[in-house]
């Protein structure tokens, strides 16, 4: 992806010509190429950016005129809060939806689950939003319309967020637990007389490895896909600064903020992997017990 | 381990989903109604009835009746807090509050008037000698007197410390000298009339600071505005606060303004949408910057239109020998209906004669926008190709750059549209920067094949039409670089070039002499189509939204001043 981001950042044009006014001079142009590190050969520039990556250098902003990875740090804290309470938001919802939805399936209960989750998971994010800002924020006054400031400013993002959440997680959870009811130790254990909020819990911690990843998929995909939702409610997340660095042709700002997304998605989904044994000792990784 | 999916059954599902998704619509069709904003929680007393006839009481009752906090949403922070940034108005919101300059513009006509200095005079064709104003303190409690001041300019215009992006003053090289306590001289290194212009973006910073502690300068202004610098939280929002000790509180008459606001809050709100939410629901008083479209249908009377020192055009590559044909040249000016295309697109945008504004020196009002008229444009074409002009067989490209001004791809697509009843049928395509740039700034020759109709704007905030010949006509003038930079038009005519050069020998001192020979060479520009690359469209307009009850009105630089606002 850092691969991509460079190449692209260099081969649509001349960045210098889109960052100095149209009046500024040739001299000017060089001027800044030079004091950019954007003068030499492609592959010199490649070689000079793999070695700077390396030691967390991603050059100063050329927007703020400060070091770009720290302005892409700055943002992370509140783009974790952001997906961490749009997950919590909807991960109870889902699991609780999903199993409902298992446990009497082709009942009403079930077929309007589904309907919820395929509308949650069809809906566009930027709309919902806009909604939700326009009733909540706007006619009824509840919660602000924008911005972090106040406890209630992560309200309305998060529940953005949570919604396309919800609906894959909710059909998810679902699939899963079909899956586990289906098994004959689950037929066993009602035959024998087991209280079926116990089969519920034994099946749920079987199922859960499966929702674990998904939940680990999708809290990967709400840090580093919350553009949207953090460009309409100006929400200073990592995804505001993307655009932010976009518009502004910042280019370095665009490389560490892309390098940041990438550590953390790695990070988030080995994360997950850790979990596994800990919510199903069952399974140990690279155990003969799999 | 391996998972299966149960299959679901689809029409029941597909019922539901589509019931839903009616709903949805349904309620996406009410739409927002423009609210009326309701009563201020602020302590204003007396809300204006008329707040166009009350605009001037926003400053002549400095700070009797204090209100506890304005806020304001805007669309993008500045890039650094440094003085320099001050001078844009799009990203100088916060330090224009802050820092202030030598000589400011009126409110209302543009003029220059006092601020940090109180009077000037121009001494020779080089020098400016400013009377400063006694008894300002900066934020941080030192003197501003002439050492500040001299300190001050001169840290600006070091190279070290110019910052390319920031400011436009580089190509205008000048230094300021400390003549007495209270008294300094601005001295070019060549006649420059624009110089004024260029010390009103300058905002004097602490020298103090600068002197000291440089390294602060980029994230702790210190200037001598009317409100002081209180925080920034990056991406969401500055916060400024009174500032009880300037000299604007006893000084009002040349203070334009007064402080009627303890604290100041600019909330950074990119999205159009989320501005607009912003001011229905009283979380902001102001919202800088709307499309027209949005700001008129949602907010209603509370969007105010502001003027705009900006005129929408189009460039053509004369070098084709279709464009380059006068007859072709009037078709297209002739086929494209401004007045619709202002009304139906650009909020009202008034047809521009000019690529300049009312508001800039030299302006020529007697030059008259093109007419409206295809069936004259149509015999043109008709005539230019009787007489073998390639019309039909050359390739000519309509293209716009994203994001230009709003509603620009609708513009493009009419203009598309208008030149196709005449005759003239273009290919229309809206290019991101680096691509359109390519073609743009394309240095001199242009090949004659290309046929390129550019649509662009042409901003021109520093208010003299002076800045539209160095860029459209200047091709061998004072400033020659020989066809290393090139001007924005695609080809140099002797006509323009020989007036232009007659003006770059009229002294700077002389206004008169020089207001006369712009506005000559305005009309020759844009009204002699064997000399014309350009076609003015329209006087594009600024909207914002203004909550009810704050008194306010747009000044015709583009400026934001918080002192100028009141409830």
């Amino acid at each position: 992806m850092l691969a991509f981001v460079f190449i692209v950042g260099r081969v649509i044009g001349d960045p210098i010509s889109i960052m100095l006014p149209v009046e500024a001079t040739p001299e000017q142009a060089d001027q800044l190429r030079e004091s950019l590190g954007l003068a030499g050969p492609l592959h010199e520039q490649a070689l000079n950016f793999a070695s700077n990556v390396i030691r967390g250098d991603f050059g100063d902003s050329i927007w703020q005129r400060r070091p770009a990875l720290g302005i892409v740090l700055e943002r992370v804290p509140n783009t974790f809060f952001l997906a961490a309470v749009a997950i919590a938001m909807a991960m109870p919802a889902s699991i609780l939806l999903g199993s409902i939805a298992a446990r009497r399936p082709k009942s009403l209960a079930d077929k309007a689950i589904n309907v919820l989750s395929l509308s949650a998971v069809s809906i566009v994010d930027f709309w919902l939003g806009l909604m939700l800002i326009l009733f909540f924020a706007v006619r009824l006054g509840w919660f602000p319309t924008g911005g972090s400031t106040g406890a209630f400013a992560v309200v309305l993002p998060a529940a953005t967020l949570a919604f396309r959440s919800l609906g894959r997680m909710a059909q998810f959870t679902r699939s899963a637990m079909l899956d586990e009811y289906a098994k004959p130790y689950v037929q066993m254990a009602r035959a024998k007389g087991m209280p079926e909020r116990r089969v519920f819990g034994i099946t749920l911690k079987n199922a859960a490895v499966p929702i674990l990843t998904l939940t680990g998929d999708e809290t990967a995909s709400l840090v580093n896909g919350s553009i949207v939702v953090e460009t309409v409610f100006a929400w200073p997340g990592i995804g505001l600064l993307i655009v932010q660095a976009i518009t502004q042709r910042d280019l370095f700002l665009l490389e560490a903020a892309a390098f940041v997304v990438v550590i953390i998605v790695v990070t988030v989904n080995a994360l997950t992997d850790m979990t596994y044994s800990v919510v199903n000792p069952k399974i140990r990784l690279g155990s003969e017990g799999l | 381990m391996k998972f299966s999916h149960s299959k679901l059954s689809h029409r029941p599902i597909r019922g539901g989903v589509a019931l839903l998704l009616a709903g949805a619509l349904l309620l996406a069709a009410c739409g927002t109604e423009p609210t009326e904003a309701p009563a201020d929680e602020s302590t204003a007393e007396d809300p204006a009835e008329d707040p166009a006839e009350d605009a001037s009481n926003a400053d002549s009752e400095p700070d009797a009746e204090r209100h506890d906090e304005l806020v304001v949403a805007i669309p993008m922070e500045t890039p650094t807090l440094e003085a320099a940034w001050g001078y844009q108005a799009q990203t100088g919101h916060v330090l224009r509050q802050i820092f202030e300059p030598l000589i400011d513009r009126h409110p209302e006509n543009n003029q220059y008037v006092p601020a940090l200095a109180t009077d000037w005079e121009q001494l020779d064709e080089l020098t400016w000698r400013f009377n400063l104003r006694e008894g300002v303190t900066f934020h941080d409690g030192s003197e501003f007197d002439a050492e500040a001041a001299a300190y001050a300019i001169n840290w600006h215009m070091d190279p070290e410390n110019e910052q390319i992006g920031a400011n436009r003053r580089s190509t205008i090289r000048f230094a300021a000298e400390v003549v007495d306590q209270y008294v300094i001289d601005v001295v070019s290194e060549e006649p420059k009339a624009l110089l004024l212009n260029q010390l009103f973006t300058l905002p004097i910073a602490s020298a103090r600071q600068l002197e000291d502690d440089v390294e602060s300068h980029v994230d702790d202004p210190i200037g001598t505005g009317p409100y002081r610098f209180i925080e920034h939280v990056p991406g969401s929002h500055y916060l400024l606060e009174a500032n009880d000790e300037w000299w604007g509180i006893e000084d009002t008459e040349d203070a334009y303004g007064s402080i009627n606001f303890d604290q100041v809050r600019l909330i950074i709100r990119p999205e159009v949408q989320s501005r607009v939410a912003a001011l229905q629901a009283d979380e902001a008083s102001f919202a800088w910057d709307l499309p027209a479209e949005e700001c008129q249908s949602q907010l209603g009377e509370e969007c105010v239109t502001a003027p705009n020192p900006t005129v929408s055009f189009v460039r053509l590559d004369t070098t084709n020998p279709v464009l380059g044909d006068a007859r072709i040249k009037e078709a297209i000016a002739i086929a494209i209906d401004r007045e619709a295309i202002g009304e139906a697109i650009l909020g009202g945008a008034e047809p521009a004669g000019t690529l300049d504004t009312t508001s800039a020196f030299g302006f020529n009002p007697s030059v008259e926008p093109f007419p409206y008229d295809p069936d004259r444009a149509r015999d043109l074409v008709d005539e230019a190709r009787s007489d073998g002009v390639p019309v039909d067989d050359t390739r000519l490209r309509l293209l716009g750059r994203i994001a230009s001004f709003a509603g620009d791809e609708q513009v493009l697509e009419a203009i598309q549209a208008q030149l196709s009843e005449v005759g003239i049928n273009v290919e229309a395509e809206m290019l991101e920067t680096p691509q359109f740039n390519d073609l743009y700034l394309r240095m001199m020759p242009v090949d004659p094949d290309r046929g390129m109709i550019a649509l662009m704007r042409w901003p021109n905030d520093i208010f003299s039409t002076e800045r539209t010949v160095k860029g459209w006509v200047d091709c061998d003038g004072v400033d020659n670089q020989p066809h290393t930079q090139a001007p924005i038009a695609v080809e140099c005519f002797e006509e323009t070039i020989q007036l232009s050069q007659e003006l770059w020998e009229i002294p700077v001192t002389d206004e008169a002499a020089r207001e006369a020979k712009l506005q000559e060479i305005a009309e020759v520009m844009f009204t002699d189509l064997d000399v014309m690359t350009a076609l003015p469209l329209n006087e594009l307009n600024m909207f914002h939204g203004v909550s009810q009850e704050l008194i306010w009105e747009p000044r015709p630089d583009l400026m934001l001043y918080v002192k100028q606002m009141n409830l």
